[in-house]
């Protein structure tokens, strides 16, 4: 048993020993370290479709073609041309007089006058309707006002009427009373309200722009004399007239020339392309309720990129094109003219170099047949629309097609903690197209600090097509975007990105055709794996 | 002839528990299991107790303190590699990964007891002792660890993060206990202590299973899970309408919280050199009911994506994200309840057997078994213990558990008159290679002894 006593003793110093010999544990020999985490995140997601796509510029513009057997379309449209009743027929002021002596007064001279004496005459007033031939038409607004002036030292009443203007289907009709007080000439006023007044210009079908007037004057007698030279003179004054409607020719009309433009929204931002498009059209609408026909004639079709001052001027087509007559119950008539690649030459390379604006320019001349029947009507509703529609169907080929977008930038993160950012990029593509990219990051004098990618690089590859041109295979690509440890240390000084991209159809320099849909999607993941370094 | 065998078979049983010691954790004051002559034995098996007739701890004098905390994943020096430029040292968290395994457990555990006396009857001994006790314990994955070290875009692309079974459970209270421990017979003794248990505070994971799967094209991540956490006392410290005087140590002494454990013991002498014991300890619970929040996470199975870009595109930044702050607080949203729950003690068991190699000296083998929320775990002590005179005995023993090569235990008792001094530690490596050890332990006291303190105990 002392062995073991003693056994455990030198067991109980050895271990004391032994303890005591540890390396001792040395707080103050650690270093600072460092935390790399590495972090994967999702950032975005999105399934797009064509409108969403457009959206962005130009879905507005978009429709999905029936007549193109459903494929997509851009329609461009521009209320080109508008025709107001003001433009063809103006009413100006009208004044014409007429005199009636003793003879057509009934009277002669005598020392003195102290009888009575009635007389009826007619006179006939012409209508000065700037060139216009008006046969009939409703007074919308306008008077008549009558000046009656005497140097008889009778008294006089004049009993005007207009068988010509009727209101409420009697004719327009006023007296008008001159008594004598000791002075000559004396006179007398009236005005006539026009207003809903039906008026015939024609003289019983027999004249146009003219009106008779009878007049009923009676005399009597003061006890004066009558000398022989008196008259009675009176003025007639057609004020602010204006037509709710009117009949009758209002000649040949040269409406003028104008242009107009049309934007091709989705080609702002390219920079360089070439388009072939199938059956790209350009068309006039014109919706017509006045009731007299029209010559329009085209004058220009351009296109016009304003990047770089290039032309394109369209030629060989039809410049001339008749507007027919709108309907006599105001119904409009339309007149539909369309310029195709079968008359018209170079349309479909419309927008082969990515133009800007469509520019056109037209002319109207109204009655291009002269004076011939039926009578020309208007009213005070009469309209002459022209609306030019371009419209360009997605389907064809294209390549080359570049745009450039600057976007404002700013990184204010502690890039110290930063060791490498990656950007994936997944994209699940259904539209027949290929897009390049480039990214230049710039600073706020829009000096270049590092690019990513040093050519454009594909990051969205095209779908395959059938032999029809519609998308029979989507087509997935992972584009891996990295920042370096040297581009990181610069991302507090970039102020601006400059996006480069490039695009074009499947297969576009070789001239495949495809089509798009409305069907057509493209499936987008962003996901984001940051390299840390944090110093502990 | 005949105690060689018992040698020999006291070797491999020792051998046996220490194997079996390889998934074990926590420092549970073991070491006092072979100092006897301590009143405290008597809280590991209620058959044992002080030679003296009457025994006192209590304040002002120094009652038993003990603490000790464990991490089974890692020690210090796993977390921590010398650089190659130089002698300094750098964290390698990379080389604690790999020291750990699927499921890791750190655990706090103390034992501040507030009074204790203990009253020898001829051959009756009754005690009471009033103690505050508190455990906590955090289950950790190493998946939880690795993705806190390298993110998720490594070894994790493709791969769930397993966040499973991760839980916090932390309980405390206040043990009021009576003892009673009596001789049947020169061979036989028993022991038992019924303790009333009033709860001070509870955090108790029921349910845990979390995941994080990031795809590794698209880095879309998705989380899946479901959780339900009890929680007592908790609640009101955050909660901005409690009372600025409330605390939850208010429940310490009102057994709002209710709860009851039992300890039994018995040890039996086989021979005059042979004694065998046996302890099962902790057996209870307690009904939590007051201060209460329960927190129910149901199934999710959330895949975030991003942002949808087309949304981005044709509405606000702020409305974009409100409506991803709506869908995730709608996918995480935690249902709240004040229920009425019970949580198990975590009840241990002892068996233990001793061999008098002299009057002086003595040699032991103990197996510790723990049950905690239906996961079993153990630990292998054996012991040589000395008796030096009536005022000095020691003991060392060699510990396996915590997934370490084993711990050194040691622990010493002094007295004077009738001051008892003791220290005991289950693991003294913990103090002299803090950086080696998956375990740190240490408790002592005073003890005032009465009344024939010398007798030599059986």
């Amino acid at each position: 048993m002392d062995f073991l006593t003693k056994s455990l003793g030198y067991i109980a110093c050895a271990s004391i020993f032994l303890f005591t010999s540890c390396n001792k544990f040395e707080f103050d020999k650690i270093a600072k370290g460092a935390w790399n985490p590495n972090l994967a995140v999702p950032i975005a997601h999105s399934s797009f479709g064509v409108y969403d796509i457009l959206a962005l510029q130009d879905s507005s513009n978009l429709i999905n073609s029936s007549q193109n057997n459903g494929v997509l379309t851009i329609v461009y449209r521009s209320d080109f041309f508008s025709l107001a009743p003001g433009n063809l027929l103006n009413i100006p002021n009208i004044t014409e007089s007429a005199s009636l002596d003793l003879l057509a007064l009934g009277a002669i001279p005598v020392p003195t006058f102290p009888g009575t004496v009635t007389s009826t005459s007619d006179e006939i007033i012409q209508i000065d309707a700037s060139g216009s031939e008006i046969h009939l038409g409703k007074v919308k607004s306008g008077t008549l006002d009558l000046n009656v002036s005497t140097d008889l030292e009778h008294d006089l009443t004049c009993e005007i009427t207009i068988p010509g203007l009727k209101s409420n289907g009697v004719p327009v009709s006023v007296t008008v009373a001159l008594p004598y007080t000791g002075a000559v000439p004396h006179s007398g006023t009236a005005s006539i309200d026009l207003t809903d007044a039906m008026a015939d210009f024609t003289l019983n079908n027999t004249d146009f722009n003219k009106l008779k007037v009878s007049i009923k004057t009676t005399i009597n007698g003061t006890g004066q004399p009558i000398y022989g030279t008196e008259e009675v003179n009176f003025d007639f004054s057609f004020n602010d007239m204006k037509f709710k409607n009117a009949t009758g020719y209002f000649g040949q009309i040269n409406l003028g020339a104008s242009s107009d433009t049309v934007e091709f929204k989705f080609l702002q931002n390219a920079s360089n392309a070439y388009f072939e498009l199938v059956n790209p059209k350009i068309r006039f609408i014109a919706k017509n309720t006045f009731g007299l026909p029209i010559d329009y004639q085209l004058l220009m079709l351009k296109t016009v990129d304003l990047q770089n001052g290039t032309e394109n001027v369209l030629s060989g087509y039809p410049n001339s094109f008749y507007i027919a007559s709108g309907s006599p119950t105001g119904q409009a008539v339309t007149t539909e003219i369309e310029l195709n690649t079968t008359n018209t030459s170079g349309l479909s390379g419309l927008i082969s170099s990515a133009p800007k604006l469509f520019v056109f320019g037209a002319g109207a001349n109204t009655n291009p047949q002269g004076n011939v029947a039926p009578l020309n009507f208007i009213s005070e509703d009469s309209r002459l629309n022209i609306e030019t529609e371009v419209e360009l169907p997605l389907e064809g080929s294209a390549y080359g097609l570049e745009m450039k977008d600057t976007v404002n930038f700013s990184f204010n993160e502690d890039v110290s903690l930063l060791e490498s950012v990656m950007f994936r990029l997944n994209i699940d593509n259904g539209f027949p197209m290929e897009l390049k990219s480039q990214i230049v990051f710039l600073d706020a004098n829009y000096i270049p600090l590092f690019t990513l990618f040093n050519t454009p690089e594909s990051v969205i590859a095209p779908a395959l097509v059938d032999n029809t041109g519609r998308v029979n295979k989507r087509t997935e690509k992972i584009t891996d975007i990295t920042i370096g440890p040297a581009q990181i240390l610069l991302l507090p000084e970039v102020k601006y990105l400059l996006l480069n991209t490039s695009s074009q159809t499947l297969e576009g320099p070789s001239g495949k055709i495809v089509k798009f849909y409305d069907d057509y999607t493209i499936d987008l993941k962003l996901g984001l794996q940051i390299q840390g370094k944090i110093q502990l | 002839m005949k105690n060689v065998n018992l040698n020999q078979k006291f070797l491999w049983i020792a051998i046996l528990l220490l194997f079996i010691g390889e998934n074990t954790i926590a420092q549970k004051n073991f070491t006092f299991y072979a100092l006897e002559n301590t009143a405290q034995s008597h809280y590991l098996n209620p058959a044992f107790k002080p030679s003296a007739k009457v025994f006192v701890s209590a304040f002002p004098i120094i009652p038993t303190q003990s603490f000790g905390m464990s991490n089974s994943g890692f020690k210090l020096s796993d977390l921590l590699s010398e650089r190659p430029q130089d002698d300094s040292l750098q964290i390698d968290p990379d080389k604690a990964i790999s020291k750990m395994k699927d499921i890791n457990h750190f655990t706090m555990e103390s034992y501040n007891e507030i009074l204790a006396l203990g009253i020898r009857v001829e051959k009756n001994y009754f005690s009471f002792g009033v103690t505050n006790r508190f455990n906590a314990n955090f289950v950790y994955t190493r998946d939880f660890f690795q993705l806190a070290s390298e993110g998720n875009g490594k070894t994790f692309l493709g791969e769930r993060v397993s966040l499973d079974g991760t839980e916090l459970n932390v309980n405390s209270y206040m043990e009021y206990a009576l003892g009673y421990n009596r001789e049947i017979n020169d061979k036989l003794n028993v022991g038992g202590r019924v303790k009333f248990l009033s709860g001070i505070a509870n955090v108790n994971t029921r349910k845990s299973q979390f995941g994080l799967h990031t795809d590794e094209v698209t880095f879309d991540l998705t989380v899946d899970g479901s959780a339900i956490i009890n929680t007592s006392g908790v609640k009101p410290i955050y909660d901005t309408l409690t009372s600025e005087e409330y605390s939850p140590m208010n429940n310490a002494y009102n057994f709002k919280n209710f709860g009851i454990a039992l300890d039994l013991g018995a040890t039996y002498k086989i021979s005059d050199k042979i004694k065998v014991s046996a302890s099962l300890l902790d057996l209870g619970f307690i009904t939590w009911k007051t201060d209460n929040a329960t927190y129910e996470i149901e199934d999710i199975n959330y895949r975030f994506d991003g942002i949808d870009l087309n949304r981005f595109l044709n509405d606000t930044t702020g409305a974009v994200f409100e409506q991803l702050q709506d869908t995730l607080k709608s996918v995480f949203s935690q249902e709240e309840s004040n229920e009425t729950y019970r949580t198990a003690l975590s009840t241990r068991f002892y068996l233990g057997g001793s061999y008098n190699l002299t009057d002086n000296i003595r040699v032991g083998a103990t197996m510790y078994n723990e049950i905690i929320k239906t996961k079993y775990r153990a630990a292998a002590i054996i012991s040589g213990t000395i008796q030096l005179k009536h005022w000095l005995s020691a003991t060392v023993n060699y510990s396996q558990y915590s997934r370490s090569l084993g711990s050194i235990g040691a622990g010493i008792s002094l007295r004077g008159g009738p001051v008892q001094f003791f220290i005991a530690s289950d693991n003294i490596l913990g103090f002299i290679s803090p950086q080696n050890a998956k375990n740190v332990h240490a408790a002592f006291g005073l003890n005032l002894l009465f009344g024939n303190p010398d007798k030599k105990q059986d």
